[in-house]
């Protein structure tokens, strides 16, 4: 873990404590991403700005459970930042999927492949999405960094809902089995 | 059991879902719900948000204004930013916890008559619960024809892994748990029927217990504080 890894994870354990002077330079740290990953998803500036606030409001509150052995100091945060935003939008247009009409995942999607060894994560998520059709993988990222809902992609890619909804699901089984090897 | 491999791989696809955010709004609310009652749902949530992270990597950091700080402050730190709750308020609580049961009484008993507003909460038992040396404190008022006891913690919060959990001790009867402490400072527990006729007679004490509260249903952990409810 590097340094800076280290210190926002130090900054939640003090803030889990109450420390607000730790809760100031934890924002000041990680606030740009997050704000980020606010705008991607909400699609407007002020809502963004609004659940900025609500978020870092969680992160004062859920910081004492923060713990370190079973999260990453990023991803603890980066999850309440995009769980926040994406509830609002989820909320604010809700879309029903038969999850029984999606068809069933089969060990054929599971094909192993070659091994990813030596390479960064960042690479290394790359490199399985690589492994899964062009369309899946960036349906994937569409839903994780713009928030996009089954019925969106639906649209976007022009395939019906429940199909949508049986790609990704097979797409992540298919990652998840690839980062694993 | 048969099929129990098959159960949790399917399991482990609505949590794929569920942290990439593709979850219908229905289904969200359900699996969010069900998160906060199982560690292990949890674990694998994490493991997939650790898994999905470097997906962010493209998300480009952008300054957010002033302002939202300044809101975050205002929000979590100014008690006057609240909506004028005088039971929310901190600083008289603070300021009632210093000094002794006599004020709290005298204090109290204005308070409450304040908000007897018809079908309200209306209190006729209050009482502070504190300890030697002071770990955690909490006041307590317990209005017995609602059976509702408003609890406001006024120092103290539970260490990593850990709870506050609120006994109720009658005589010489074995301590029955009203319940871990929530989160927020203040809160409220709707005290069970069969509790309800004694809580007028009965001690209250505060343990530390493993998150989550007690496995064995009696105090296993410190006794920190303890108190009386007295009748207004």
């Amino acid at each position: 873990m590097n340094t800076t890894l280290k210190n926002i994870e130090q900054m939640i354990l003090q803030v889990g404590l109450g420390d607000r002077v730790a809760f100031r330079s934890l924002y000041q740290a990680t606030s740009p991403k997050l704000f980020g990953i606010c705008i991607r998803i909400l699609k407007d500036r002020s809502e963004a700005e609004d659940a900025l606030q609500e978020v870092y409001i969680k992160v004062w509150r859920a910081a004492s459970k923060f713990a370190s052995l079973d999260s990453s100091p990023i991803s603890w945060l980066a999850a309440i930042a995009r769980n926040h935003a994406i509830d609002i939008v989820r909320a604010r247009r809700p879309d029903v999927v038969d999850i029984d009409a999606t068809e069933e995942l089969t060990d054929d999607d599971l094909d192993p492949e070659q091994r990813a060894i030596g390479m960064s994560e960042g690479r290394r998520i790359e490199r399985c999405l690589d492994e899964l059709e062009a369309a899946r993988a960036d349906a994937i990222r569409g839903a994780y960094i713009e928030g996009f809902s089954y019925q969106e992609l639906s649209d976007r890619y022009d395939v019906p809902i429940n199909t949508m909804r049986t790609w990704l699901r097979r797409g992540l089984a298919k990652l998840r089995e690839c980062l694993e090897r | 059991m048969i099929g129990e491999g098959r159960y949790w791989e399917i399991d482990d696809n609505l949590v794929a879902e569920y942290v990439l955010g593709t979850l219908p709004h229905n289904e969200r609310v359900a699996f969010a719900d069900r998160l906060r009652g199982d560690p292990s749902l949890a674990m694998a949530v994490r493991r997939w948000e650790v898994r999905l992270l470097p997906l962010a990597d493209e998300i480009t950091p952008i300054e957010p204004p002033e302002t939202v700080y300044e809101n975050i402050e205002k929000a979590l730190f100014t008690e006057s930013a609240k909506p004028a709750s005088w039971w929310s308020s901190l600083a008289v609580w603070q300021c009632v916890s210093a000094v002794s049961l006599a004020v709290v009484l005298l204090l109290g008993a204005s308070l409450f008559a304040l908000q007897r507003a018809p079908g309200g909460f209306s209190p006729t038992y209050v009482g502070r619960v504190a300890g030697n040396p002071d770990i955690v404190q909490l006041l307590a008022a317990y209005d017995p024809g609602r059976s509702v006891l408003k609890l406001n913690r006024t120092l103290g919060a539970p260490g990593q892994g850990r709870d506050f959990e609120l006994w109720l001790i009658e005589g010489g009867n074995s301590p029955v748990s009203l319940g871990v402490l929530a989160e927020d400072r203040i809160s409220q527990i709707s005290v069970p029927a069969d509790l309800a006729a004694r809580m007028g007679d009965a001690v209250l004490a505060i343990s530390d217990e493993p998150a989550g509260g007690s496995p064995t249903g009696q105090v296993t952990g410190a006794v920190l504080a303890t108190g009386n409810l007295v009748r207004l």
